[in-house]
């Protein structure tokens, strides 16, 4: 981890309190288990894994939208140790999944776009200048400045969105889920969007989907998480080139391709059940109960991890 | 299994000059334009298209719920050779669950969260045919193991928000075949789930598919869906279908330049195009071909009537285009080698 990196996560960890009363309480949840990254300037770090594997909570901690423990670093500075929380607002935003929730829908598109302006206590009257040049940049026309979303398509509305986080000029953008409300013809339009900021003005993004193939072409490094915990991290080539971690195969393995002829021969077997409760591995490698190469070891101690090539893999069976 | 004795082939649904026209604000609009298609027993028919292509409404209208006033449906809808279109409520009721089942894309709003799941399944036995309660219930948890549901006599009790969004998907499907259909439509049925689960339920469908004979219309927007599960494949645009072929011929032999432009969307190809694609027309014309405002090999032609007619090729290959026989439009494997040789580029550019 540099000094120059925009963001930093280390050791984190969320907690979520079961709920219910004294003998009826349910089991506390730790979604996100020791989770550490960085993401440098100009950097995409691609998160994957399933629903549950803490992938969006670990995104809602880094905007300091949940509690937890560990520390964030937004270039350097602990995020909670900044004076205003506005300073934060400057260097990272966030989009979210859902276009139809994310914006307001009694305000117009323009109004909505310079909502952070207006907190940052920009001056007022650069703002009609500064809607237009955003909108241009997430390419709507500057007509729609007046519009309301629901004039708008999904597609045109994660745009607007986009422009909103790109307002305050961060250097990071969380990106949850953004692409997988759209259409694939849509997704396209919003992905060349953010490949050109992050090309023209090194925008970081920690961008988190469950389509890998779609965080593929945005992401230089990929992280895989399974249960609260990064099993396999390290450049987006190895990682689609020679997954090491049994869990990223089988999700590699389990996405369809558009070819009949290649879906057809990849039909191998497929992950059996649903992601298990986390303390049905106690004290072991969390996937150990759905892995197809789990030995003895597997299930009664953690694997650490092992590092090669900038790739690091938390596995007994096929570390690096 | 058992009811079903129908030849594998044999055509079980067959949908011809199907037009669902909507009035509204004195205006008709057409949301289903002239589509015609056919499931066959054993088979799967994948019906693709971009969202507000018609393909939902067309499964609505099969399975009559979309009853609404301005809304004009004409053509024929024969399930066996029987027409489903203008049944009443009442013959409805006898065939939709029970000759048809439908799986739809959300299974938290399709399941009634006041019932446990084995009551809903046993719901549909009891109305449709006629079995006594616990005859039911009994059926209903062995419909649970038939879905690999785990530990279905305990599951049969729970209640929906007590499953996975997976798991509910499998209880769906456990209540459409409950009555063994002829033919299932699953709409956008792997569409809200994660890639490890949605192998999963494909891999299901196939089975309960290979096991009963029975015929699938299975509805998506993603082409790499229908790869792995159709046996012929319908293109729709605008209302309209604009191709139509077998699954290998859709892939290998594209024929319209909108089938070409749905494949060079999947996310795979997207670094082919991600960077020089700008945001594109989404003007649909009202007359000749409608695809002509976005199509890259628009000529004045298209402007007249656009049919859908055979090619010429020796399988049964229907396209929507004037131009459909001289165009050489790239193909998935094209499209692979090009993306194979635009990562070994990339790979010499930035030495790891």
């Amino acid at each position: 981890m540099t000094a120059s990196a925009v963001l930093e996560v280390e050791d984190l960890t969320v907690t979520f309190r079961g709920r219910g009363r004294r003998s009826r309480r349910q089991a506390d949840v730790t979604a996100v288990d020791g989770v550490s990254f960085s993401v440098g300037p100009g950097e995409t770090l691609g998160l994957v894994g399933e629903s549950g594997s803490g992938k969006s909570t670990t995104a809602r901690a880094v905007c300091d939208l949940v509690p937890y423990q560990g520390a964030v670093r937004l270039q350097g500075c602990d995020q909670r140790a900044l004076k205003r929380r506005t300073d934060a607002a400057r260097i990272r935003q966030m989009v979210f999944q859902d276009p139809y929730s994310s914006l307001d829908p009694l305000m117009t598109i323009g109004d909505s776009i310079a909502e952070p302006l207006r907190v940052l206590r920009t001056p007022r009257a650069g703002h009609d200048r500064r809607i237009d040049e955003l909108l241009e940049t997430v390419r709507l026309p500057a007509s729609y400045a007046n519009r309301l979303p629901r004039e708008l398509s999904g597609g045109q509305r994660q745009r607007a969105a986009i422009a909103r986080a790109l307002a305050s000029e961060p250097a990071l953008v969380v990106c949850d889920e953004a692409l997988s409300a759209l259409d694939t013809s849509t997704q396209g339009e919003v992905l060349s969007i953010l490949q050109d900021l992050r090309d023209r003005r090194e925008l970081s993004y920690l961008f988190i989907g469950h389509d890998l193939a779609v965080v593929r072409h945005l992401a230089d490094r990929i992280a895989v998480m399974y249960l609260g915990r990064i099993v396999e991290s390290g450049p987006t080539s190895l990682i689609f080139g020679d997954p090491r971690h049994p869990y990223t195969q089988a999700l590699l393995a389990a996405a369809p391709v558009p070819d009949p002829r290649a879906q057809r021969s990849r039909r191998r077997v497929a992950l059996r059940g649903d992601t298990p409760p986390a303390e049905a591995a106690i004290g072991g490698c969390p996937f150990s109960p759905r892995c197809p190469l789990a030995v003895e070891r597997c299930r009664v101690e953690m694997p650490a991890p092992s590092s090669r090539d900038g790739r690091t893999v938390r596995c007994h069976v096929n570390p690096v | 299994m058992d009811e079903l004795t129908t030849k594998p082939g044999s055509s079980l649904l067959e949908v011809d000059g199907l037009e669902v026209g909507l009035t509204s604000r004195g205006r008709e609009v057409a949301l289903v334009d002239n589509v015609s298609f056919t499931v066959r027993a054993g088979e799967t028919y994948g019906l693709v298209g971009q969202s507000g292509s018609g393909k939902s409404v067309t499964a609505m209208t099969i399975m009559g719920l979309t009853r609404v006033p301005g809304m004009t449906i004409r053509g024929s809808a024969k399930l066996a050779g029987r027409e489903l279109l203008g049944l009443s409520a009442r013959q409805r009721t006898r065939i939709s669950g029970n000759q048809i089942g439908m799986v739809f894309q959300d299974p938290m709003s399709s399941l009634n969260p006041a019932y446990t799941v084995g009551e809903q399944i046993a719901e549909t036995l009891r109305r449709h045919r006629g079995l006594s309660r616990r005859a039911a219930a009994q059926r209903a948890v062995e419909l649970l193991r038939l879905v690999e549901i785990p530990h279905a006599e305990k599951r049969a009790r729970a209640y929906p928000h007590e499953f996975s969004g997976g798991m509910r998907q499998r209880v769906m499907i456990a209540i459409a075949v409950s009555c063994n259909p002829q033919v299932l439509i699953a709409d956008e049925a792997t569409t809200a789930l994660d890639v490890t689960v949605q192998r999963q339920i494909l891999d299901l469908l196939r089975r309960l598919q290979e096991e009963s004979g029975m015929g699938m219309l299975f509805i998506t927007h993603d082409l790499s869906v229908l790869a792995d599960i159709a046996d012929t494949v319908g293109v729709m645009y605008a209302g309209q279908i604009v191709e139509e072929a077998s699954v290998l011929d859709v892939f290998e032999k594209t024929r319209h330049p909108y089938t070409a432009d749905l494949l060079r969307s999947s996310p795979e190809f997207l670094v082919l195009s991600a960077s020089a694609r700008s945001v594109r027309h989404q003007e649909i014309a009202e007359t000749g071909c409608r695809f002509r405002p976005r199509c890259e090999y628009a000529e004045p032609a298209c402007s007249g009537d656009v049919v859908l007619r055979s090619t010429a090729s020796c399988d049964p290959h229907h396209v929507r285009c004037v131009r459909a026989d001289e165009l050489r439009l790239p193909t998935a494997g094209d499209l692979w080698r090009q993306v194979n040789e635009h990562d070994a580029s990339r790979a010499e550019r930035s030495p790891a």
